[in-house]
């Protein structure tokens, strides 16, 4: 374990900075080298319920795995838990040690929150060198029982939809038959049940189409070029219907469309102009940077394709790119297997029924061993989540390498009839992803953050006295205590420093000190990135009063019983 | 494998049995808590839950037949700190806090109307005591998130006291970097607008701890700061919180002395008496011992404008000046502007002393008081409404006259002197808009001599002031004053000139003043106000039925002035400051009155009068009025130092008239009319302020010049008293004053005092068109308080938190007298030669006083916190003279030195506080 740990630092560390002087500088070169050099994290948090009330105390643990093998990642010991609110202001900030990838810990939720519904998100101070939205996000319920909802109830407001439309691999080619992913949601970014269909400019019907699951769906079509499309779309319930314009057709360039039969997963390349030999295109799939399959192809008679065995595809989303001769990404599709081998969990408790006071013992089973495992046992009341919950395998295989909040994750695991087809409209509809091929073709070489391996991370910059940032100071923090350390550290060009502190466990007091000439501010260690995730407002039926009461009373007498434990 | 087992639910017994037994009965005498509970949970379907500390010396008496179990409850934990909290079956018994078992009125917000309004106080749920802790490392994120952090933001909030909840007023709120800064406004609100990013946000208010909030301003937004009491350091605490004020403020010659401070020094009769400090400070200066009036920067003692509460004082002494008549334990603070008189000022040319009294406590009732050998005080507050309404009444009276009759010389037994002051203060906060404060304040003195004549007077005001917050940028003060100073003589020792002879001056007052914040550069300061004066001045009655005495009645006088003023404080750069103030005065003296008519181009005497008009009511017998521009510059030349410059001039419109030099209660004062014009002083002066080592020392140099227009002064022989026509006695002269002000002050640590030195001259000139108009043959002579130098020390050293002791010196050149300087015969007659008017001076002055305060311990839970002071003044026991004087006895002149405390004066206090 340890060499791995070592061999993964100089990875990160070291080989940074080697240019990549392939030759070929290949796409598969370039991918190779930033799968080796840029280790990518994901966490996972598990909290023990999906709606709080202020005054109660969410606990939560915290696993952090290698984003490509789900493997525990023992490189960050700590981990950053924040609660933010719409305006992305974090209400609730916390600090949890890793040990081994793992880390368990309490945040108090305090009637300062309003209710509503707030973003739980979770990172590593490496994971601050990527996009937020890499970080681990999940919605919560808060219910502060003190004070009346500020929001008016739910009947009160006057509904949005969005309409969005996905041609596969991201073109609209004329004369070759598209499929269309497309999402209708309401302001909530919750999918909508609808009918719709597709005029063309003489407002003639196309085709029809309506959702499968969750207000998503595709549908076929062969546009004709220089014609502009549009969809109309009628909301069940809503008076009026939405118009949404297709994108143009492309008169040239490329098309991808997969396709199953059996085992075989065909990605058909289309080009137009449809001329004999035609250019050469080159596919890569890989599933969180494992390189599926790579290969090269010429295009003859508009059409060229790729064959892969779908038992060959890892589990999880699939990324399939093709890219033109000039090494340029022209058109990619997302794929998802869903696991075949899952934990095989069960879980049985001791009796059917128990009363007050009598002890519970479960039996968890599992088909393999199992290293760490986290329980939480709430009981099963009105009070829910909007969104529905989240599994650590619906997020590492699934929500994690997508945008946004997925509605319902669970059922895409499901063995639902509808499940598999439901998921490939998922991965038509998708805008972001985890992986995004300009930061590996552009080769990105510095990161801000470094992953703290030993321990927390103090930054601080160094100003001169009228506040520009001053390099090549020397400054000083100390912890004051019955042993005080004292660490030191000299500003960069940025005027920004780091201390690596050591044994800094629990709330303490840090002085920071530098020389008369100038002043030290210390950084906050929270990612002062903003989200862009939207999430479900609060909606709270009057017919939870009696729950929430409940609820209530016993947060109020844990709260009075206990207030010297907690 | 590891197991982690989140959170179990508390479990709540949901079960409602359909028929619920929900009665008891029994006798319970003196049962335990827990058996009780048993008994109970026998009888009835409800459960217990209880922590068994808190119920262990719980024993329950009461008598229960068929009742309900709320209702048994009730009794049994009365006079308990235990709670009960019934939800479904489950009893909850809890200690100090409750448990709200619904939700709050209308919860789901669907507009559902209530009558009813539930309070309960979730604040523990809300701030756990380790996030306090943390309030000031904490980063606050104020606004939407934003990565553009260019351009400005608005931050705004509310400054309040952490154990009252009440508006810190005047704390101030800034910035160190750039230097960006604000003062909270009558409500506790301040708006800030600065760039956006990260900030150390500093909030320092008077008597509080400093607190410091770290922000980081995205966006428009809120940030509420609680401030904590700094309990520790008992004494510096107002010095603290406006260290840097001397430096950095906007104002030049303005002194602010808290009573905190002031109670720490020695002062003659062990009282508090906030005239004598201010005499301490540099620049101002007394004619004499035991007087209380003040001769500001060369100005005479009735140039000061003495406000109590925003109403006019025209006599702040006691019992011939020894005291003044402000009660210490109603104070909160003084503020005496020497120069920098801003424009919402006005009405006495010399200086402005501001005086305070506190409002009482919106708490809990408590009191204070004293007890010395002469005086008694007691002073009472409360709240009337919890957290809104308020009172506060101190009294405060001598029994000196118990300490006379003890004395074994007849002239003083058969004296007297008494005195009592009362004042008391109404203050209500309607809501957070909207305040009303009410003053009121009496002050009567008696003495008599010798079983002679008697004197009395006394000074009564009242008044109302309401604060409004138009919005978070405007806000205004309207304020309505009454005042009332009269004094009466009477003597019927001899039946046969039995008389009662009486003065007094009324005047209403009512005024509008606006301050408006119009950006963070600007504030505007706008106002008007009038005052409606009338005076009696004077009459002699006959007293009693024998009396031969002709009855003398002088005629009312009347006069109404009015002042409009606008200013705007204009912050140039951050270290730049202006302040231009301009306030427009106009006097009108009224009818009905009977004007003398003199001749045109003669002196104004009897022997020129020629003819008497009568004006009617309200008609104008005469007006004047003018500009009064008032401008103030600061600049801050480093981080510790500063220069001031200032100019202001005032007009005054009503004068004393009075033959010596001191206030003493039979003085005259006296409108102006067509004769008398109103008096007119100009200032300039410049100051430069440097606070050393880190503020611990603070120092100030300025330099003042200034002129006065019209001063009043007196033929030779003048008669003031019940004089019909004043104008044939009154002269009109001029003044110039000038001097240097050297200040060093260390206003915290252990060892705490200042030192000042001042150099100051005062001229009069008094050059009529005639010869019987002019003295001193028109030259420049030094006014009666022209005393050049001018040395105060006032030392502070504390030993420990109960033991404190502090001396008190002071020296001046003696003040200026004329002298008979030759003796000459004139047809056989002796008669005395004078010198030019006060060419001479009475020995310097030089007195120390000493005094040791020790306090009982500080423990917090005591029924009254009470405290001993002795006190020596004049510890030298030095023969100061207050006058020098001449008698002629048996043909021989003798010269006389009159001092007034030759010995060295112990006093012993003994002051409590509940």
């Amino acid at each position: 374990m340890s060499i791995t740990r070592i061999f993964l630092l100089a990875l990160v560390f070291v080989s940074i900075s080697v240019c990549p002087a392939d030759a070929q500088d290949s796409v598969l070169t370039k991918f190779n080298n930033y799968r080796k050099k840029v280790l990518q994290e994901k966490l996972f948090v598990h909290v023990d319920r999906e709606v709080y009330l202020t005054g109660e105390t969410m606990w939560l643990k915290i696993y952090c795995v290698d984003a490509s093998l789900h493997k525990p990642n023992d490189i960050s010991k700590v981990a950053y838990v924040e609660i933010v609110d719409k305006n992305n202001l974090s209400l609730v900030r916390e600090k949890i040690i890793l040990t081994d990838g793992v880390g368990s810990g309490t945040l108090f939720i305090p009637a300062s929150l309003g209710s509503d519904t707030y973003l739980l998100r979770a990172y590593t101070n490496w994971m601050k060198n990527f996009s937020a939205e890499s970080y681990f996000k999940k919605p919560i319920t808060v219910v502060n029982s003190f004070v009346k909802l500020e929001t008016p109830p739910a009947s009160k407001i006057t509904p949005v939809f969005d309409a969005q439309f996905f041609p596969e691999g991201g073109n609209l080619l004329a004369g070759v038959a598209n499929k269309i992913g497309f999402k209708v949601s309401d302001r909530n970014g919750l999918g909508v049940d609808f009918t719709g269909y597709i005029a063309d400019g003489n407002n003639e019907k196309i085709a029809d189409f309506k959702p499968l699951r969750f207000g998503m769906g595709s549908f076929d079509m062969t546009p004709e070029k220089d014609k502009q499309y549009k969809a109309v779309v009628q909301v069940t319930g809503q008076s009026s219907p939405l118009e949404v314009q297709l994108p143009k057709p492309l008169e040239e360039g490329f098309a991808l469309r997969i396709t199953e039969s059996g085992a075989t997963v065909t990605a058909e390349v289309s080009f137009m102009p449809a001329i004999q030999n035609g250019p050469a295109v080159y596919m890569l799939a890989h599933t969180r940077q494992q390189l599926a399959k790579a290969e090269r192809k010429r295009i003859s008679g508009g059409k060229a394709f790729f064959e892969m065995n779908r038992n060959d595809l890892k589990d999880g989303v699939t990324h399939i790119t093709i890219f033109d001769e000039n090494s340029r990404p022209v058109a990619e599709r997302l794929y998802f297997k869903s696991p075949v081998n899952g934990l095989g969990l069960t879980v049985k408790s001791s009796q059917e029924t128990y009363r007050l006071r009598n002890r519970v013992t479960l039996d968890v089973q599992t088909d393999r061993p199992v290293q760490q495992m986290s329980v939480s046992v709430y009981k099963l009341d009105s009070l829910v989540n909007t969104i529905g919950e989240t599994h650590i395998s619906d997020y590492l295989y699934l929500t994690s390498d997508l945008v946004g909040l997925v509605e319902s994750p669970s059922y895409y695991f499901s063995n639902d009839a509808n499940a598999k087809a439901a998921a490939d409209n998922l991965m038509l509809t998708q805008g972001w992803r985890r992986f995004s091929w300009t930061d590996v073709l552009k080769s990105k070489e510095s990161f801000t953050y470094a992953p703290e391996y030993h321990g927390h991370f103090i930054r601080a910059i160094a100003k001169e006295i009228n506040g520009t940032p001053a390099s090549g100071v020397l400054a000083y923090v100390s912890v004051p205590g019955k042993i005080v350390d004292v660490y030191s550290a000299r500003s960069d060009a940025k005027g920004e420093m780091s201390f690596e502190m050591k044994h800094f466990i629990g709330g303490q007091k840090v002085l920071a000190f530098t020389d008369s000439a100038h002043t030290i501010e210390l950084l906050s260690p929270f990612s002062d990135k903003p989200t862009t995730a939207r999430w479900p407002e609060l909606r709270l039926s009057t017919a939870v009063e009696r729950n929430l009461i409940a609820r209530s009373v016993g947060m109020q007498v844990q709260n009075i019983y206990y207030d010297a434990a907690m | 494998m590891r197991l982690l087992v989140a959170l179990l639910l508390v479990a709540l017994p949901l079960c409602v049995a359909a028929q619920q037994r929900d009665k008891v009965t029994g006798n319970f005498n003196g049962t335990r808590f827990a058996q009780f509970a048993q008994q109970v949970e026998s009888q009835t379907d409800f459960h217990f839950y209880y922590r068994l500390g808190d119920v262990d010396s719980v024993f329950v008496t009461v008598n229960a037949n068929n009742e309900l179990v709320s209702k048994v409850l009730e009794k049994a934990l009365t006079g308990t700190t235990l709670q009960f909290n019934i939800f479904e079956t489950s009893i909850y018994i809890t200690k100090d806090k409750s448990i709200m078992t619904s939700l709050p009125v209308d919860f789901f917000n669907q507009g559902v109307q209530s009558g009813q309004k539930q309070i309960f106080d979730y604040s523990d749920y809300e701030k756990k005591e380790r996030q306090r802790e943390l309030a000031e490392e904490k980063l606050y994120l104020i606004g939407t998130k934003t990565a553009d952090l260019t351009g400005e933001a608005t931050l705004t909030g509310t400054i309040t006291d952490i154990k009252t909840g009440e508006a810190l007023i005047g704390a101030s709120v800034y910035i160190e970097r750039p230097t960006i800064g604000v003062a909270t406004d009558p409500f506790g609100r301040y708006t800030l607008k600065l760039p956006r990013g990260r900030h150390e946000l500093v909030i320092k208010s008077i008597g509080m701890k400093v607190a410091r909030r770290q922000i980081l301003l995205y966006n428009n937004g809120k940030l509420d700061v609680e401030l904590e009491e700094d309990i520790i350091p008992l004494k510096e605490v107002l010095v603290e919180s406006e260290r840097d004020v001397r430096v950095t403020g906007m104002q030049m010659g303005v002194e602010k002395l808290d009573i905190k401070v002031m109670k720490n020094m020695p002062l003659a009769l062990g009282e508090t008496d906030i005239m004598k400090v201010v005499l301490t400070l540099p620049g101002v200066q007394t004619v004499g011992e035991g007087t209380v009036g003040l001769n500001v920067r060369g100005g005479a003692t009735s140039q000061n404008l003495i406000l109590f509460n925003d109403a006019v004082v025209y006599n702040p002494s006691h019992m011939f000046g020894f005291f003044s008549t402000f009660n210490p334990d109603v104070m909160k603070s003084v503020e005496l502007y020497k120069s920098g008189i801003t424009a919402d000022y006005g009405g006495r040319i010399s200086s402005v002393l501001d005086v305070h009294s506190r409002e009482g406590n919106l708490k809990k009732f408590s009191g204070s008081g004293g007890i010395s050998p002469i005086t008694g005080r007691l002073t009472l507050e409360g709240p009337i409404i919890k957290e809104k309404a308020s009172f506060l009444v101190g009294m405060r009276s001598t029994y000196s006259d118990w300490i006379l009759k003890q004395l074994n010389t007849d002239r003083l037994r058969n004296s007297s002197a008494s005195f009592y002051d009362f004042t008391a203060n109404l203050s209500y906060k309607i809501n957070d808009k909207n305040t009303i404060i009410a003053n009121g304040y009496l002050s009567q003195d008696g003495f008599k001599l010798n079983a002679d004549t008697a004197y009395s007077y006394s000074d009564k005001n009242a008044s109302v002031k309401w604060k409004h917050v138009f919005n978070p940028k405007l806000f205004g003060v309207f304020t309505g004053s009454f005042s009332k100073y009269n004094y009466n003589i009477a003597s019927d020792k001899n039946p046969v000139n039995a008389f009662n002879m009486a003065f007094s001056i009324r005047q209403a007052n009512a005024k509008a003043d606006f301050t408006y914040f119009y950006t963070p550069k600007h504030t505007i300061t706008a106002g008007g106000g009038t005052i409606l004066y009338r005076l009696s001045p004077g009459s002699f009655l006959p007293r009693g039925e024998e009396s031969l005495v002709t009855p003398d009645i002088l005629q009312n006088d009347q006069g109404v002035e009015t002042g409009v003023y606008v200013g705007d404080n204009w912050d140039i750069t951050p270290k730049t400051s202006l302040y231009m103030g301009l306030r427009y005065s106009i006097y009108q003296n009224l009818g009905s009155k009977d004007v003398y008519q003199y001749v045109n181009g003669e002196p104004i005497q009897t022997g020129t009068r020629v003819d008497t008009v009568r004006y009617g009511a309200g008609k104008a017998v005469a007006n004047y009025g003018g500009f009064e521009p008032r401008v103030a510059f600061r600049h801050i030349l480093g981080k510790n130092s500063s220069v001031k410059l200032s100019f202001n001039r005032l007009r005054q419109y009503i004068q004393m008239l009075s033959n010596t030099t001191a206030i003493t209660p039979t003085d005259i004062w006296k409108l102006s009319d067509k004769y008398i014009p109103p008096q007119i002083g100009n200032q300039i002066s410049v100051g430069y302020y440097k606070n050393l080592k880190g503020n611990q020392f603070e120092t100030s140099l300025e330099v003042y010049y200034k002129t006065i227009e019209n001063a009043a002064d007196y033929k030779n022989g003048a008669v003031l008293l019940l004089n019909h026509a004043l104008e044939t006695d009154v002269i009109r002269a001029r003044g110039k004053a000038y001097g240097i002000e050297f200040l060093v002050k260390k206003p915290l640590g252990k060892m705490n005092g200042w030192l000042s030195y001042t150099y100051s001259r005062s001229f009069l000139q008094t050059k009529g068109a005639f010869e019987s108009e002019t003295v001193n043959q028109g030259n420049w002579y030094p006014s009666n308080y022209d005393k050049p130098h001018a040395i105060n020390l006032i030392w502070n050293y504390k030993v420990n938190r109960r033991f404190n002791f502090s001396i008190n010196t002071v020296y001046s050149t003696g003040r200026p007298i004329t002298l008979p300087i030759a003796k000459y015969e004139m047809g056989g007659v002796g008669r005395v030669f004078y010198s030019d008017r006060n060419q001479y001076r009475i020995p310097d002055y030089f007195r120390t006083d000493f005094s040791v305060n020790i306090e009982g311990n500080h423990k917090i839970r005591k029924l009254a916190h009470s405290s001993w002071t002795f006190a020596v003044y004049n510890l030298t026991g030095r023969h100061n003279a207050y006058s020098v004087f001449f008698v002629s006895q048996n043909g021989v002149i003798k010269g006389y030195q009159l001092s007034i405390f030759a010995q060295p004066i112990p006093t012993i206090t003994y002051n409590f506080k509940f």
